[in-house]
């Protein structure tokens, strides 16, 4: 049981994310953009942050730099679609600014699950 | 009084010294001043006139002379014997004689004396003639010497100075033998003289203006001769100028041609480079479209997946939307792919490179493809082995080989053929660099994989790289495949080129820039593989990678058991868990993942070890491994000697 946040611009896939997270018994709130997950996180302290990197307002990967620096135990996970224009993976951008997870979307429900049960298990 | 003089002369009809630019000596008629030069021409120029007509005037001197001696048969019929000697005895053989002298080549030299000589010689003759005429009261005889006047002045072609000393000789020889010798009587002498005189004067006259006419006809014709030179040096100069002219010319219009060919050439090369570029920029720009519609694609797929994997796991087995979810499912899952090959088309695919050795991912992905070819169809393979390495990442080598392998395979379904591959290294020079977009000076290894299928025109050929364009029905093809080959080629700097005639067949190369030499030849390769006779149970859920695993371990030397199921790969193990020391199992499967597999293998025996091969390494966190007990990760496509060296590893762990 373990308290995540969620943030990504696209809000059905906040939602859908939010539902198979509270299926497994966890308790998560979303935020559409980096700013407003910025502020919610300072309130839910949450132990997994699940993010989005293309994002209005703030990007994901200045979020995920941001919060390791203040947060070393924090577990974060970046998903992306990919990107437009960019040539370096998001993903690996976001793993080398603290990421513990990077998924591509479309999520594979099932591994998606799985390796995140695995994360929140790993360090307790 | 030079005035007057000049005046006087001009008045009597005397020429003067200087006719216009004709100047002569008054006496002699030579030329002076600045025509003295032209002296001696005229000589040798009145010498080649004057010899035939000299050796006529002889030939008719004789005849007239001959012809005189009736005369004197009647005239001194006592005398004739005489005047005959000196006719025929004397005056013809000097005439005969200096006749067949004139045939000489020092003739030239003497001729004016030797004429001068016959004129006195024959007229000498006739006042011998005279002188024993008037012993017999006969003072006829002088009109001889009218004669020879006529011939000296006029025919013999003597010039004037030389006939008028003889003449003048010939008088005063007559003067002193009528005078002192015959004893001419006055009244005679008077009137001979006053004929004989005048027609000595005369002929002077008469001579002088031949050979001032002579001189004048010369002159003449030099000034014509210069002025023709002068014309003809003129006209020489004038060609000459014309020559260089049009030789100037016709080099600037050869130089002009080289110069429109050549431009022509750069015209045509500029178009083919416009045409290129237009055709890369093209790919970029659909390359950047498709990779900003790739990308919310991805996030409208997201949901879509999310939903039903969990309404499929919330649904009981025997719910009737069940098998309408996994359709959804299935779909979206089909698009995501798609999405991946666009992502992969449009650089957004993140790349492994490191070395390695091309030539073994050929040889895995016929070893793959074998089994799925139709009957009918033939593979070659030609593969040097020293080739070298790429830095590239073995995953798109694969994607690439796999694809144009496919590709050519499709192509020879109806009918068969031959699909070859070929594999060497390439020295590409600047004339190779520069008919093939992308290519540089240097070291390459080419890939050529070709096919005797259907081939295409040449207008496919022109858009085959193109995304989304293909031929084949729908349902077969999405058409990104080689638009996805084409992409992941630039991006390691290479080049892709095909080759193709409708009926006959395609061939496409490719060149990957060299990235090593150094290479493990096949006894050193055989040396660094690793082997065993050990038990391995090999899962994955694609059969073809069960059986490229199974051949390539048993190549090892190991024993091998193969499942395309996670369960029935438990089952096995259950049967039996002592008898297998290794599990070597893809990671992402249906119903169990790998690490899930191994760790239900590790309740029942602890020891065992485990190996993943996986295309995701993203997913798989060092935590994750550790806890279900994985001892290595083996990425895909698997390499053999990586794989063999990994599986050594974990065996002789303990």
């Amino acid at each position: 049981m373990a308290k995540i946040l969620v943030i990504d611009d696209e809000t059905s896939i906040a939602v859908m994310i939010k539902k198979m997270l509270e299926k497994a018994g966890h308790e998560v709130e979303i935020a559409l953009n980096g700013n407003d997950g910025l502020i919610l996180f300072n309130k839910f302290h949450p132990e997994l942050l699940i993010t989005d990197i293309v994002m209005p307002e703030k990007e994901g990967l200045e979020l995920i730099f941001e919060l390791r620096r203040k947060n070393p135990d924090l577990k974060i996970v970046a998903i992306s679609g990919g990107g437009r224009f960019q040539y370096e993976g998001y993903l690996t951008s976001a793993k080398h600014l603290g990421a513990n997870m990077v998924f591509q979307k479309p999520l594979d429900h099932k591994e998606f699950m799985e390796s995140i049960s695995d994360l929140l298990i790993a360090k307790d | 009084m030079n005035f007057l003089k000049g005046k006087t002369i001009n008045l009597l009809g005397l020429p003067s010294a200087s006719q216009g630019l004709l100047t002569f000596n008054r006496l002699t008629l030579a030329f002076s001043g600045d025509m003295a030069v032209y002296e001696k021409d005229y000589l040798e120029d009145y010498f080649v006139k004057s010899l035939i007509p000299f050796r006529f005037s002889l030939i008719l001197a004789m005849v007239f002379y001959g012809a005189f001696a009736f005369l004197d048969a009647d005239t001194v019929p006592d005398l004739k014997e005489i005047f005959w000697f000196i006719r025929f005895g004397v005056v013809f053989p000097v005439l005969i004689g200096v006749f067949a002298f004139s045939y000489s080549r020092v003739f030239k030299r003497y001729m004016q004396f030797i004429i001068s000589c016959i004129m006195f010689i024959t007229g000498f003759g006739i006042i011998i003639m005279i002188i024993l005429a008037a012993t017999k009261e006969n003072y006829s005889y002088y009109a001889g010497l009218i004669l020879i006047f006529i011939f000296g002045y006029t025919f013999i072609r003597a010039r004037f100075i030389y006939s008028s000393i003889s003449g003048w000789l010939i008088v005063v020889a007559y003067e002193i033998s009528a005078i002192w010798i015959s004893d001419t009587p006055i009244n005679y002498l008077i009137n001979n003289n006053y004929f004989f005189i005048s027609a000595n004067v005369i002929g002077m006259f008469i001579s002088y203006f031949l050979e001032l006419s002579s001189r004048n006809d010369f002159y003449m014709r030099k000034l014509l001769q210069l002025e023709q030179e002068k014309v003809q040096i003129a006209n020489n100069a004038l060609e000459k100028r014309v020559r260089e002219r049009t030789e100037q010319l016709t080099n600037a219009n050869q130089n002009l041609k080289k110069e429109i060919e050549t431009r022509k050439k750069y015209e045509v090369e500029r178009a083919e480079l416009e045409t290129q570029l237009f055709q890369l920029k093209k790919m970029e720009t659909i390359g950047t479209l498709a990779g900003g519609i790739a990308h919310d694609f991805n996030n409208i797929l997201t949901p879509i997946l999310g939903y039903t994997d969990m309404a499929l796991e919330e649904l009981p087995e025997e719910s009737t939307l069940k098998f309408d979810i996994e359709q959804i499912n299935s779909a979206a899952t089909r698009g995501k792919d798609l999405v991946q090959q666009i992502l992969t088309f449009s650089r957004e695919v993140n790349f492994d490179k490191k070395p390695i050795q091309l030539n073994l991912i050929v040889v895995e992905v016929l070893n793959l493809l074998k089994p799925s070819l139709p009957p009918g169809i033939e593979i070659r393979q030609s593969l040097e082995q020293d080739i070298g390495t790429i830095l590239a990442d073995s995953t798109h080598m694969h994607q690439i080989i796999m694809n144009l392998c496919t590709n050519a395979s499709y192509a020879m379904m109806q009918s068969g053929g031959i699909l070859e591959v070929k594999l060497d290294v390439i020295k590409v020079d600047n004339k190779l660099a520069k008919q093939i977009t992308n290519l540089k000076k240097g070291n390459y290894i080419r890939l050529i994989i070709s096919d005797t299928g259907h081939g295409m025109d040449s207008k496919t050929k022109e858009r085959i790289f193109e995304p989304f364009f293909t031929r084949k029905e729908v349902g077969s093809g999405s058409g990104l495949g080689l638009s996805v080959v084409h992409g992941i080629v630039n991006n390691y700097d290479g080049a892709i080129t095909v080759d193709s005639t409708l009926g006959k067949g395609t061939s496409f190369t490719i060149y990957l820039p060299q990235f090593g030499t150094s290479l493990l030849n096949q006894d050193e390769l055989n040396k660094t593989l690793k082997k065993g006779h050990e038990y391995i149970l090999f899962v994955d859920d694609e059969q073809e990678i069960t059986y490229m695993g199974k051949k390539m371990l048993e190549n090892l030397g190991y024993k091998v058991t193969i499942k395309s199921d996670s369960l029935s790969a438990l089952e096995e193990f259950k049967s039996d868990p002592m008898k297998y020391s290794l599990l070597v199992t893809d990671q992402t499967m249906p119903k169990m993942f790998g690490t899930e597999l191994a760790a239900r293998m590790k309740e029942i025996r602890p020891e065992m070890k485990v190996i993943i091969i996986t295309g995701y390494i993203d997913k798989l966190s060092e935590d994750l491994l550790t806890k279900n007990g994985i001892s290595e990760i083996i990425m895909k496509p698997i390499v053999l000697s990586d794989f063999s060296k990994v599986i050594r590893k974990v065996l002789d762990e303990n």
